[in-house]
Parts: structure tokens; sequence; C-alpha cells
């Protein structure tokens, strides 16, 4: 079994190591780098509510963004972070733009999500049990922010929670990744409905 | 709240990841990220990086009037002083072989395909000829030999 947030190879350095190699002159080093985060990115970029379309153009962007940019990235080790905090801003810009949504990316606004949801939301099919169901109506009463922050740790590596938390903006505990406040609250919510059993 | 806020500071645990993976099957399943996205970025990429001019599509066209089931097997790009004509064969699958011609045999071509990168060698024609072991996108980046001045051009993804 993994170890739960160990940062061993995780994405952030994984990330760091392809972007050193590229700036050291290693030309393909930028494709595995793209290989490893544009996942987590598109990710991202639909947590803003963004249809695929314009979720893949600021992912485009963001990339476009990196490779002008690279002489001028400071720390090697902290370009996961620079691409997800890039797509993140250039995403709720898009969706302000667009005017659908308002944006929710105050970490103080534990309020119901006021984002748009993604316009496939799971059918039936995917919900293949009650325990799912459930989790997907208490996920459902969490803020844009947390949504969004644990859609992207979720479908992520695992073990990576700290890693991809820092780069989120989410303070990690000095003796390792603690839950912090969207895992919590789900959790809770969680625990205080009768009907759930957990999940295996 | 009181749950919650020590719930934020505990470590996380099985049940949490339990939680995480159950969430990861959902979204996962109901929004995948979309197929060949990576490799539409490193197109972008590429293009960025030379300063290139992206090749148009001539033919096929109209792509309209062709059946769901028709397998192309011929496909022209055409750039500012250039015209590539690429034909597939894939009688031998998994294995897929391209013969191109260019316009010019004063350029040099390398194919990104699902291998990889490889710089091809054209004959006195303009003719080239390149194998692939299994299907995925390939794009050419051709660069003219004779004028350094002169923008490369590449050429759009097609799936083989």
């Amino acid at each position: 079994m993994t170890t739960v947030g160990s940062r061993s190879d995780g994405l952030a350095d994984r990330a760091a190591t392809c972007f050193r190699d590229y700036r050291d002159g290693d030309d393909l080093a930028m494709s595995r780098l793209v290989d490893a985060v544009t996942p987590v990115m598109w990710r991202t970029a639909r947590g803003a509510g963004l249809d695929n379309g314009n979720a893949e153009d600021v992912v485009q962007e963001v990339w476009l963004a990196l490779y002008r940019q690279a002489d001028r990235i400071a720390d090697c080790q902290a370009v996961l972070q620079w691409l997800l905090v890039s797509t993140r801003r250039r995403a709720w810009a898009e969706a302000r733009r667009s005017a659908k949504v308002q944006p929710d990316d105050q970490p103080a606004d534990d309020g119901p999500s006021r984002v748009a949801p993604p316009d496939n939301e799971p059918e039936a099919t995917v919900l293949r049990s009650d325990s799912e169901r459930t989790l997907w109506r208490h996920f459902g009463l969490l803020s844009a922010r947390c949504q969004m922050l644990l859609k992207v740790i979720a479908t992520g590596d695992h073990p990576d929670y700290a890693g991809l938390a820092a780069a989120m903006g989410v303070s990690v505990g000095s003796i390792g990744p603690t839950r912090g406040r969207c895992l919590a609250k789900l959790r809770a919510s969680l625990e205080a409905d009768r009907t759930w059993e957990g999940v295996r | 709240m009181n749950r919650v806020d020590e719930l934020s500071d505990g470590p996380l645990d099985a049940t949490d990841e339990r939680i995480l993976r159950a969430l990861g099957d959902i979204v996962s399943a109901s929004d995948p990220v979309p197929a060949g996205l990576t490799e539409r970025v490193k197109f972008a990429l590429t293009v960025e990086a030379l300063g290139a001019q992206v090749a148009e599509l001539l033919d096929p066209t109209p792509l309209g009037v062709r059946s769901a089931y028709d397998t192309i097997t011929t496909v022209t790009f055409t750039g500012d002083d250039l015209t590539v004509l690429l034909a597939l064969d894939s009688e031998h699958r998994p294995r897929r072989r391209i013969t191109g011609w260019l316009s010019t045999p004063d350029v040099s071509v390398r194919v990104h395909g699902p291998d990889g990168e490889v710089d091809v060698q054209l004959d006195e024609d303009g003719r080239f000829e390149v194998e692939f072991s299994r299907t995925g996108l390939v794009h050419l980046v051709i660069r003219f030999t004779g004028d350094p001045h002169v923008r490369p051009v590449v050429t759009p993804p097609i799936q083989i």
C-alpha cells in the first residue's frame, strides 16, 4: 500500500525534474512534462465551470505561456504550482468573461456552490451504487472551490495529496498532509448521514 | 462545526483514501480528459517553438460526402511554398507505412509519430517512406534547407 501523502516521486517532483531537464537542453523533456501535468490542468480548468472547448483553450494558453516564460521561472521546483495557479487564474478569468458563473475563489467563502455544474454531470450509469450516489450528493453541497480542489486531488496521484494541495494553494501541515477543510467537510457531512455506510 | 475543525487538522487515513478513490472514479468516468489533448498541446508547442506556418488540409474534401466507414488513404496539405501528399498503407496491421511526396526536394523532414521522432531521407523526387509499429497521431515538420529565412511548415496531426 502506498504511503498516504508521501511526496517522494510525486507529481510536483516529476514535473520539476522534467522542467529542469528541458532547461538543460533536453527537448523531449517538455513532452514528458506535458504528459504528466496536462490532465490535472484540464481538471482545474473544468473546475472553474468551463466547457470542454474553453477548458482546452485555457490549458493550451498556459502551456504556451510556460514555453515563452521558461527562462523567467526562478525555481524549477515550483513549476507544477506555476502551471496550476496559472490555469486556475485564466480559467476563472475566462469564466467571468463568459459571465455565466460568479467567481468563487475566496477561501473564506464556505457557502454552497454558485458555479454552474459542468454540463456532463454523472449519469445514473456512472453512479453505480447507493454509496456512490450518497457520496456524490454530499460532494455537491461543498463550495465550488472545495469541489474543484477535491476533484483535482481525487483524480491525481493519491500519494501526491500534499504536492497537489500545496500547488493549489492549500496549506499542508508540517508533520505531513492533513485533511484540510474541504475533505474534512465532506467527511463530516458523510458521517452525519445515517444512510452512509462508507465505500470500499 | 467542531467536528470539521477536528477532522481538518487530522492526518489522512484509509477512509479518506477510499473516499478520494471513489470520488476520483466518479469524476474520471463522468468527465474524462479528452482523447488527444496532450498531443494537441504538444503540436501547439511545436508550432510556437518553430515560429512555423501550419499547412492547410487541401484534400480529402469535402468530408461530408464520405461515408463514416471510409478509410482515407491519401491526404494533401499545402503551405505557402510547398505541397505535401501523404499515402497511408495499413495492410500490414498493426504496422503502418506512410509514403510522402513533397513538391520540392530541398527540404528536411522530421516525422513526429507514435514511435517518436524520426528524420526521413528524401529521394531526388521529394519522396520518402516511414513505418510505424502502431496507430497514433502523426505530424511532419518541414524545414527549407535552401533558404533558412523561410518559415518551417508543420502539418496538422492526422490519425493513422
